[in-house]
C-alpha cells in the first residue's frame, strides 16, 4: 500500500525488494513531501522576507506556514518560538553557543546520560571544557532505561541543565521526561529534550512537558536532509544571543561595529540591532525548500493514515494520527522483538518488550560481526545499520564496539520483519564456520587494544 | 561474480594468522576505521627494508580482520614498499573474492595502517 505513498518504496536492490529498515538514520520521503519541494522550485522560488515581488511573498508564506505547522505539531506557545535550523545537530550546537555560553560557568554541571548520541554529548564537552565545567552522566540500568532514583541525585545546586534523548536512537527507549523536567526545573536546572528519534513516532507537546529547549529533525520525520527545528521558551530566546550573524537577522548595522555593541539581544545600542524572534536565531538565506518539505511531512504524520495534503490537522485530528502511527508501530516491535528472540545466539540490547520503546531494536549475532550482516542483508534487499550509531559512550557501557541495528517506520510491515529474520537466519549459516573447537570471534576478544584509546 | 564471503574469509577470520605482539618489533602503527569502530595495532620487524616478522591486534567485522590475516601471510618477508603498493584488487585476490566498493575500506584497513609506517 505504501509503494505509492513513498516512491522509493518501488526501487529493486540486488534484484530484491526494498526492505527499508534504517529509519532512524533517515526515513524515506512520501510523494507530498517531494512534490511540495518541487513545486517550490517550479512556482515560487524566491528569497524569502525582503521582495516586495510576488514570488518573494510566495516564498515568505510557505516558509513561516511550515513554521507554523511545526509550532501546532509541538504545541508551542508561539510560533516566535520555533527556530529553523539545518537538523537537530544545529538545533544543540545553538543552544550550547548561545544560552550554554552565557549561563554556564566555571565549576557548574551539566547533566547527561549515558544513553546519548554524540550531537548531545560532544559540543556540552567542548563547552565544559571551555568553561571549566563538569559533565556527569545519568546511568542507564540493565534493560537499558534510565531510572528517577539514580538521576535526581545528580541533580545538584551547580547543574545548569539536563539535556536528555526524548527517544535513544539505539535502544528505542522513551525516556521519562516529564518526571525529568519536573525535577529538574524544581532544583533550577533548565532541560534541554532532544526529539530527533521523537518526532515521527509520538506526540510530542512542548506546552505540557514544560521543557526549555526541544530539538527536532525533520529527515527522521519523512521531510527532507538539512533542515530541523529548535523550540525555546520565549523568554529564554529572547536573552539569548544570536548564534549565527549576517543577513536576515540584523534590524540595523553601521559600518563602523560599535565596541559596546550588545552581546545580548535585550541590549540597547544604536549601532547594531538584531532582529525579533525567530528570525535573530536564522542568519543568511534558509533552506527554504526542505523547511516547505518539513512542512508537508507534518501534513502528512498529522493526518496519517489519509494523505491529507496541504491542510492543516487540527489539534485532534493531529493527535489521533500520531497515535495511529503509534499503535502501527507498536505492533510490528512487539512482532519484531518475539521473532528476533526465537533466532538462536542473537541478543538485544535495551527493553525486552514493546512497553515504552519505539521500534529501534539494536543487537549482535554471536560469532557475525554486525557489519558483515549488514553487506549480507543487502544482498538480499534489506537495509540495516551498523556500527555505533553515534553512541560510543552507550556501546562502551554495554562492553561492546558496535551494533546491528533496524529501525521502523509506517511503512514498515510483518513481511518485512520476516524477511529480516529468514535474512539473519541464511547470514548464520553462510557465515558460521564450525571446523575446530568452538567458532567464538577470537578476533574480537584477542585484541589487547584498549577500545577507548584514542576517543572522544 | 565471486562470493562474498569466501571459504577463505571465513577461514581467517576465526582462525587469524600473526596475531598477538611480536617482542622484537622495529615499527608500529594504529588505525581506526571511523565508519565502523574497527581497530588494528601492528607491528613490524623491519630489517634492510624488508618486512622479516610482523604482527598485529585486531577487532573488526570479517573482511577487515580476514585480510589483516591473508595480507600478513603474504607480506613475510618481503620489502615493505613493495606490500605497501598493494591495492584493493590484490586483497580480494588473496581473500577469493569480489570486494564492494562498501566494503574496501574494511579490506584496506590493515594495509591503510602499514602505510602510516
Amino acid at each position: 500500500m505504501f509503494e505509492k505513498v513513498f516512491p522509493i518504496l518501488k526501487r529493486k536492490i540486488n534484484g530484491q525488494r526494498l526492505v527499508y529498515l534504517d529509519n532512524a538514520s533517515t526515513a524515506q520521503k512520501p510523494e507530498s513531501v517531494l512534490r511540495a519541494m518541487d513545486d517550490f522550485y517550479r512556482k515560487h522560488n524566491a528569497n524569502t522576507h525582503r521582495g516586495i515581488h510576488t514570488l518573494s511573498q510566495e516564498a515568505t508564506e510557505l516558509y513561516e506556514g511550515a513554521r507554523d505547522k511545526v509550532q501546532k505539531f509541538i504545541n508551542a506557545g508561539f510560533r516566535e518560538e520555533i527556530i529553523l535550523t539545518s537538523g537537530a545537530t544545529e538545533a544543540i550546537n545553538l543552544v550550547v553557543w548561545t544560552w550554554g555560553h552565557e549561563n554556564i560557568h566555571a565549576g557548574d554541571e551539566i547533566l547527561l546520560s549515558e544513553m546519548e548520541h554524540h550531537s548531545n554529548i560532544v559540543p556540552w564537552q567542548i563547552l565544559a571544557k571551555k568553561k571549566r565545567a563538569k559533565i556527569k552522566y545519568a546511568p542507564i540500568d540493565g534493560n537499558g532505561r534510565l531510572k528517577l532514583p539514580s538521576l535526581i541525585p545528580l541533580i545538584s545546586p551547580r547543574t545548569r541543565i539536563v539535556s536528555i534523548a526524548h527517544i535513544s536512537n539505539v535502544l528505542g527507549t522513551i525516556n521519562p521526561i516529564e518526571k525529568i523536567i519536573k525535577t529538574a526545573h524544581r532544583k533550577g536546572a533548565n532541560v534541554l529534550i532532544d526529539g530527533a528519534q521523537a518526532g515521527a513516532h509520538i506526540p510530542i507537546d512542548v506546552q505540557k512537558l514544560d521543557c526549555d529547549f526541544y530539538v527536532l529533525s525533520g529527515h527522521k520525520m519523512y521531510g527532507p536532509t538539512g533542515v530541523g527545528g529548535l523550540y525555546g521558551k520565549k523568554e529564554l530566546l529572547n536573552l539569548m544571543p544570536p548564534y549565527q550573524t549576517g543577513g536576515h537577522m540584523i534590524k540595523k548595522v553601521k559600518a563602523q561595529f560599535a565596541p559596546r555593541s550588545p552581546t545580548r539581544s535585550g541590549s540597547q545600542n544604536l549601532d547594531i540591532a538584531w532582529a525579533d524572534l525567530p528570525h535573530k536565531f536564522e542568519a543568511g538565506t534558509a533552506n527554504i525548500s526542505a523547511v516547505i518539505g518539513l512542512g508537508a511531512a507534518i501534513d502528512f504524520l498529522s493526518h496519517f493514515p489519509s494523505p491529507g495534503v496541504g491542510r492543516v490537522a487540527a489539534g485532534q485530528e493531529r493527535s489521533k494520527a500520531i497515535r495511529a502511527i503509534q499503535n502501527h508501530e507498536s505492533i510490528l516491535t512487539s512482532y519484531a522483538l518475539k521473532q528476533m528472540k526465537k533466532i538462536p545466539s542473537l541478543e538485544i540490547y535495551g527493553p525486552q518488550d514493546a512497553k515504552d520503546r519505539i521500534g529501534v531494536i539494536s543487537f549482535n549475532l554471536k560469532g557475525i560481526p554486525p557489519h558483515d550482516l549488514a553487506s549480507i542483508l543487502d544482498s538480499r534487499g534489506i537495509a540495516i545499520r551498523t556500527g555505533h550509531h553515534c553512541a560510543m559512550p552507550l556501546h562502551d557501557k554495554l562492553g561492546i564496539e558496535s551494533s546491528a541495528r533496524i529501525s521502523l517506520a509506517i511503512y514498515n510491515t510483518k513481511e518485512d520483519i520476516n524477511k529480516l529474520t529468514e535474512g539473519i537466519r541464511y547470514a548464520q549459516r553462510l557465515l558460521s564456520f564450525p571446523r575446530r573447537r568452538e567458532s567464538s570471534p577470537r578476533s574480537w576478544s584477542m585484541a589487547r587494544l584498549d577500545a577507548r584509546s584514542g576517543r572522544a | 561474480m565471486k562470493q562474498n564471503y569466501s571459504e577463505t574469509i571465513k577461514d581467517h577470520y576465526h582462525h587469524p594468522r600473526n596475531t598477538g605482539k611480536i617482542s622484537d618489533y622495529t615499527h608500529t602503527a594504529e588505525q581506526i576505521n571511523a565508519l565502523c569502530g574497527d581497530e588494528i595495532r601492528i607491528y613490524l620487524k623491519i630489517v634492510n627494508s624488508k618486512i622479516e616478522n610482523l604482527s598485529y591486534e585486531a577487532r573488526g567485522c570479517m573482511i577487515a580482520v580476514a585480510a589483516a590475516s591473508v595480507v600478513s601471510e603474504y607480506a613475510r618477508g618481503k620489502k615493505l614498499e613493495e606490500i605497501k603498493k598493494l591495492d584493493v584488487y590484490e586483497v580480494a585476490r588473496l581473500l577469493e573474492v569480489s570486494i564492494s566498493p562498501a566494503r574496501a575500506q574494511c579490506a584496506m584497513l590493515f594495509l591503510q595502517t602499514l602505510n602510516k609506517i
